[in-house]
């Protein structure tokens, strides 16, 4: 609570609440990449990217599952509610830890393509109705965006102009929010991941927050329905007064209207409503401190007597009549418009009760009271310092399992230094090189970026003689070459350099099944032979598109019992490249029937639109 | 929280609950199996590396 406005009112509480959750978050980063780095290594090992983004994406949705359960255990437990008086924070480092994940994965797997990263992060994968290929990315688009909204309204600032009950309906989408995100990860990464271990955490995830959420919300259902009884048309029966702890309040409901919180300080017993301007927060759950009822979540102050904030504070709140008889609270359920001024209704003790008057009985166990300006509660600490280490080493041991657990990107490498090559190039379906020997070897080329070679090879021209020069990528015994940028990538060779080059011995193409079905996944094998590790999979699907859209040719990969990979080049029918034709199916597990030949040392799978389907 | 929101509150659990249920189970149970189902031919090994040429 202050007069003016400011980015954050720190006090101790925030700033250890905000060192928590940063060691946290850094905690949670580091322990994942460290022992995806330690499990993956050398040509097994992760890119770093995708270590990166999924240690953000995984701690975002981490801390998502804290933000919504803190809401339900704060109701469960009082002494929880020092977790809830920050909670905006760990909201918007929610957001930013999401962006990180959400920037990181777009530049990664749309960008260096032929569609901007923002464009082809929609436009790339469109197929919502398929649910084997369903384009995930787009609900962590939409989760993202409401996160956003959320994490800028998130200051008070807003909150005053929004009015309480607009900032508070936005807020709410929280929830829809979190649907979005469980449904991205299941059709992203759970699809992706192998791990029974991944299915586990998420479902656990998931049961929990909703269950709390039920139970909470079940648990304030039956409490709305039972009404005190009336004793007149107009006054409701509360109970005895001695019933109310001095300065707590006992919380009724009363027909079908808001809660009222009545408070008792000393001798004289007051009625407001037990909804907080601010927040909505539960008046009655709360304290007088210092003469004014003080709102557990976030300190906000109102005098009982008349419902009003204190000076220069101008927030009210509705007030209730009351009346106190033979001991009895009285109060009538029709609420005065806020701020009007009630006159408490005076309680004297019975005599039988002035030997020991609750009024003067030490506060009763568990009833410390918590908000952020005031120093902590020695047992509120005592239980919140073990929950708060509870939480660190959860993020730590979630880190470490989900990044041991991650699925196996293969052996497969992308050399660092440039390479020369001379050979014969050869343009149609797809620019490849074939180098002379015994024999042949055959190199597929590419582009930087996701990009194919056609255009290249085109201008030097087909079944030339060449000199190339690139970066290698291979797996498995598959190899392909990044061409260099500039002329002298791909280059015709001088007369001089063709004599020194062996004469190429014609391939001869042998077909091995006239009609074969195939069953393993579409790849892009630019990133699949080492450009990227994973490069297969549903989180790779989009990226695996935007590659064969940009003429990169695409390959059929099986695996056998043993893990060795067979790589098929998938040309149309008529041997023309068939990057449109497969399009919707790259990423996806598929069958693929059609004519099967070898072309030296590729295999090569001819193949129709009805011959490609998912399995 | 306002008794509206509360009721709110609570609807939307009942019926998020039972959507992202299902959505997770259909997520994780249509994943397609691991099948080892190829062709055997094999497959000659294309990484010319020795093959260099040292301009």
């Amino acid at each position: 609570v202050s007069v003016r406005y400011a980015a954050v009112n720190w006090n101790r509480n925030k700033r250890l609440y905000d060192a928590v959750l940063g060691a946290g978050v850094v905690l949670y980063v580091a322990f994942f990449v460290l022992v995806g780095k330690l499990t993956w290594r050398g040509d097994s090992g992760l890119s770093d990217e995708v270590l990166l983004l999924r240690a953000l994406g995984t701690c975002a949705f981490l801390l998502l599952h804290v933000v919504l359960c803190i809401g339900p255990l704060a109701r469960f437990n009082r002494r929880l509610l020092p977790l809830l008086y920050n909670r905006r924070h760990l909201g918007v480092v929610t957001f930013l830890v999401g962006a990180a994940h959400g920037a990181l994965a777009t530049g990664y797997y749309h960008g260096f393509g032929r569609l901007n990263p923002l464009v082809s992060l929609l436009a790339t994968n469109t197929q919502y109705a398929s649910l084997a290929a369903f384009p995930f990315e787009t609900l962590g688009v939409l989760a993202l965006a409401i996160l956003f909204l959320m994490a800028a309204t998130s200051h008070d600032f807003w909150q005053k102009n929004l009015s309480p009950s607009a900032w508070k309906a936005l807020h709410m989408l929280v929830y829809p929010t979190y649907a979005l995100l469980v449904l991205h990860v299941a059709f992203g990464a759970l699809r992706s991941e192998t791990s029974p271990l991944y299915v586990a955490l998420a479902g656990l995830g998931t049961v929990t927050v909703i269950g709390l959420h039920l139970a909470a919300g079940w648990r304030e259902w039956r409490r709305d329905r039972s009404v005190p009884r009336r004793s007149s048309e107009c006054w409701v029966d509360v109970g005895a007064a001695d019933e109310i702890p001095d300065s707590r309040a006992k919380v009724v409901s009363v027909g079908g209207g808001e809660r009222v919180a009545v408070f008792r300080h000393g001798d004289q017993v007051s009625a407001v409503t037990n909804v907080c301007a601010h927040q909505r927060g539960p008046l009655g759950e709360g304290k007088i401190v210092n003469g004014c009822i003080t709102c557990p979540w976030h300190g906000w102050e109102y005098r009982p007597e008349n419902g009003c904030s204190p000076p220069p504070f101008a927030e009210r709140i509705a007030t209730y009549r009351v009346r106190v008889e033979g001991g009895r609270v009285f109060l009538n359920p029709e609420p005065l418009p806020p701020g009007t001024p009630v006159e408490p209704a005076a309680w004297r003790r019975l005599p039988m009760a002035d030997s020991s008057p609750s009024s003067n009985r030490p506060a009763p166990e568990g009833d410390e009271f918590f908000i952020g300006w005031l120093p902590m509660p020695r047992r509120t600490a005592r239980l919140l310092h073990p929950v708060a280490v509870l939480l660190l080493l959860i993020a730590a041991g979630t880190a470490a399992a989900v990044a041991y657990y991650q699925r196996d990107p293969g052996v497969a490498r992308w050399e660092e230094k440039v390479t020369t090559f001379d050979g014969v190039v050869f343009a149609p379906p797809y620019p490849l090189l074939r180098i002379p020997g015994d024999p042949p070897r055959t190199l597929l080329l590419v582009s930087e970026g996701k990009f194919g070679a056609a255009r290249r090879v085109e201008q030097v021209g087909d079944r030339r003689a060449v000199r190339v020069r690139g970066t290698l990528l291979h797996r498995d015994g598959r190899a392909l070459l990044e061409l260099a940028e500039g002329d002298d990538g791909i280059r015709p060779l001088g007369p001089e350099e063709k004599r020194r080059v062996p004469p190429l011995k014609g391939a001869e193409l042998q077909i091995l099944a006239e009609s074969v079905t195939i069953r393993g996944e579409i790849i892009d094998p630019k990133c699949y032979l080492g450009a990227m590790k994973p490069g297969g999979g549903k989180a790779h699907k989009a990226c695996a598109m935007l590659c064969v859209s940009g003429g990169i040719p695409p390959m059929l990969v099986t695996r056998d019992a043993d893990r060795r990979e067979t790589f098929y080049l998938l040309v149309t029918e008529d041997g023309g490249a068939a990057n449109e034709l497969v399009l919707p199916f790259v990423g996806d597990a598929v069958k693929a029937t059609g004519r099967l030949e070898r072309d030296g040392d590729l295999l090569i799978l001819r193949v129709t639109a009805s011959g490609v389907g998912r399995r | 929280m306002t008794r509206s929101h509360r009721r709110w509150h609570l609807r939307l659990w009942l019926l998020l609950a039972p959507l992202l249920a299902a959505a997770l189970a259909a997520a994780v149970l249509t994943r397609p199996r691991p099948e080892y189902e190829a062709p055997r031919v094999s497959q000659e090994p294309t990484n010319p590396t020795p093959r260099e040429v040292q301009p």
